[in-house]
């Protein structure tokens, strides 16, 4: 089979409020009815601004929260029908690697401990263990001399590779990560996700990548689904996402980053609505978007524009040209 | 549109801001020379603790102990701020002098409806009675994009978003027409859409007041987008600087050259790897002699160990503190094994 992961109208709610206190409960649709496949070894870039959703996505499928409905298949194996017990094994195969490497390894354990940990489910004999820690040390390219020192005496990059030797501790197929990058400076960056890139190959791993930049997603991904408010508005391979958005939103995304190079793209950004509110009727994006017409009133369904590309925009195909640049007639 | 001035507006002159820990003296910000005019926008980019943001609390005299400004004049308008009473100091902050932070949240009080903020900083510059500032205040929230100001005027902070909050900042810094802001990663914890919103905004203000911009920022795409001149930091020092346009297409420190590399760029085809700057930066208790880029340096002569390259003079208005100079498009010499990150 060549998909790894299928995710099938996953949605998750929240209740905010509507305590004894009073107050009327308010439903986020944090997750909205989502579905996208990730193929075996490939990156699977996700995209979005806050409260897109994108991390709780990353959180549901690996069930460090519930969700409120919709199906997950790791494999053949259904995700969220399985038991605490019958999860263990599914544990292994897929891992996370997290934003804030400080908050997500403790403080109180040095680098082998944690490593240690990382590898019991595999019952390896003490001397096992011992050159298991050694090599995934050398894997993401740290000293066996480090073994010994806690999180703190290591500098964020240094503090991510730990993070990333934790995860591959169990050999798993499958690797979420979360905003990897972010809280790293450019320079160590380029290190990080380097190592990401060296190491899928290697070994491998099919990945998940999710993160707000789309020049790091786009970077590191076979294919792009682009999250907004809860939704897949667009999903296609990474050069298509760039060169031939077919989703307004994407379009915002892309001209709204700012790229370091002078002549890349002359002109101002193009005025923008700025963030809703509240979350219309129909289409989510349609109070921002600049082609919305009557129809977006009904919600549109992410359909398949073009072999492997799919857009959630009623006028997905008579959007014009995208350019890439910015120039005045985008905007109208 | 402010008319170009020959003399800058804010000129920093051999600054020097050390912390004096327990561990040893931190020499956070090691001899900086900048300079602002009115109307334009000086970038300053590195990444963490190259004294981007020290620079920037330096010349709003905010630096807090265990730090000190040891040396240097910051001159606005020919004025030494260094030698200001504390009191002069004070009126010159939310006068001529407003700086904007990357955390809103924290820069603002929540305690007190955004109002408080706003009517202090304009009563405390000018005699206006409260009834005048609020109706000024709700002007200038509705300037700085805030939908419905007469009502988000009475808010608290944590009723508005990341991006509301930071444009109340804006609000808040531009209330007294600052004469020279300083941005210090204003957009960083924001989404990418609404940074483009507010560095529009601060174009706007710009070209209105003809505010001279400090933009203290590790976002080289934002560099591109908004800076006239840009001033590369490392370890405490300004390694090269130059107009916007030639950093990007000549820079001539290897620091600048590694770094626009590093950056994975939309325009470039994916899953390739990205050229690295190696190694870390150096603990600022324990500097090496000579250059303080040389352990990372792929272009290190024996030179770079013994003497400390001072900024030579390379081209108009660019300065570049190397002894190589390597031109961008030279392939590079064989890459020096190093440790991760």
């Amino acid at each position: 089979m060549d998909d790894l992961v299928r995710v099938e109208n996953l949605v998750k709610h929240f209740v905010i409020g509507g305590g004894f206190l009073g107050g009327t409960p308010t439903i986020v649709k944090a997750v909205d009815d989502i579905s996208f496949t990730v193929k075996k070894g490939e990156t699977l870039g996700l995209v979005g601004e806050s409260g897109s959703g994108k991390t709780t996505t990353g959180r549901l499928l690996l069930r460090l929260i519930e969700p409120s409905s919709g199906k997950a298949y790791f494999g053949d194996q259904e995700v969220f029908g399985l038991s605490r017990a019958g999860m263990q094994p599914l544990r292994r195969r897929m891992q996370i690697v997290f934003q804030d490497p400080i908050g997500s390894l403790n403080p109180r354990m040095t680098v082998s401990n944690i490593l240690r940990e990382g590898l019991e489910p595999r019952k390896l004999s003490k001397a096992e263990q011992e050159s298991e820690i050694t090599r995934l040390l050398a894997v993401v390219g740290l000293r066996n001399a480090h073994r010994n020192r806690y999180p703190h005496e290591f500098s964020g990059g240094q503090r991510q590779r730990i993070g990333i030797a934790r995860a591959l501790a169990v050999n798993p197929e499958f690797l979420i990560a979360d905003e990897p990058v972010s809280a790293l400076d450019v320079s160590i960056q380029a290190q990080v996700l380097n190592l990401l890139l060296e190491l899928q190959q290697k070994l491998g791993l099919t990945m998940l990548f999710i993160a707000h930049d789309l020049a790091v997603v786009r970077h590191m991904s076979d294919r792009i689904a682009v999250m907004y408010l809860g939704k897949i508005v667009e999903l296609a391979d990474s050069e298509q996402i760039y060169l031939n958005p077919r989703h307004p939103y994407t379009r915002t995304l892309l001209e709204a980053i700012p790229i370091p190079d002078p002549d890349a793209r002359p002109g101002e950004p193009p005025a923008d609505p700025g963030a809703q509110t509240s979350r219309p009727e129909g289409c989510v994006f349609r109070g921002r978007c600049i082609f919305a017409k009557e129809k977006c009133a009904e919600e549109p369904p992410l359909r398949e524009i073009s072999p492997g590309h799919q857009s959630a925009c009623h006028f997905a195909e008579e959007l014009p040209e995208h350019t890439g640049g910015r120039q005045a007639d985008d905007v109208q | 549109m402010a008319q170009a001035a020959t003399e800058p507006l804010l000129q920093v002159n051999g600054l020097r801001t050390h912390f004096f820990t327990d561990q040893g003296v931190v020499p956070a910000v090691d001899g900086v020379d900048l300079e602002i005019f009115a109307g334009k926008t000086l970038g300053v980019v590195g990444e963490s603790g190259c004294g981007k943001s020290v620079t920037g609390l330096s010349v709003m005299r905010l630096v807090a102990p265990p730090g000190r400004i040891v040396e240097g004049e910051i001159l606005l308008r020919g004025e030494n701020l260094l030698s200001l009473s504390d009191r002069e100091m004070r009126d010159r902050r939310g006068g001529d002098l407003g700086m904007i932070f990357q955390e809103p949240m924290t820069s603002l009080d929540p305690l007190y409806p955004v109002s408080d903020p706003l009517i202090e900083a304009l009563q405390a510059h000018s005699k206006m009675t409260k009834k005048d500032a609020l109706a000024e205040g709700i002007r200038l929230l509705g300037a700085v994009g805030i939908p419905e100001p007469e009502r988000r005027i009475r808010s608290y902070p944590h009723q508005l978003s990341g991006g509301m909050r930071q444009r109340v900042m804006i609000a808040v810094a531009l209330s007294c027409k600052p004469a020279v802001l300083i941005a210090d990663e204003p957009t960083t914890a924001l989404d990418v859409t609404v940074q483009a919103q507010i560095l529009a905004l601060l174009r706007d203000l710009q070209r209105d007041s003809g505010t001279a911009l400090l933009l203290i920022t590790h976002n080289l795409g934002l560099v591109a987008e908004n800076c006239d001149t840009v001033a590369v930091m490392y370890a405490g020092k300004v390694v090269e600087r130059a107009p916007m346009r030639a950093i990007f297409r000549e820079p001539r420190h290897p620091y600048t050259q590694g770094l626009l590399r590093a950056v994975p760029r939309l325009d470039h085809p994916p899953k390739q790897p990205l050229p690295t700057i190696a190694g870390m930066v150096p603990n600022p208790l324990r500097l090496p002699s000579g250059c303080r880029f040389r352990a990372r340096c792929p272009w290190a002569i024996a030179k770079c160990a013994t003497e400390e390259p001072p900024l030579m003079d390379i081209g108009p208005g660019h300065v570049s503190a190397c002894w190589v100079q390597p031109d961008f498009e030279a392939p590079l010499p064989a890459a020096k094994k190093t440790g991760g990150a």
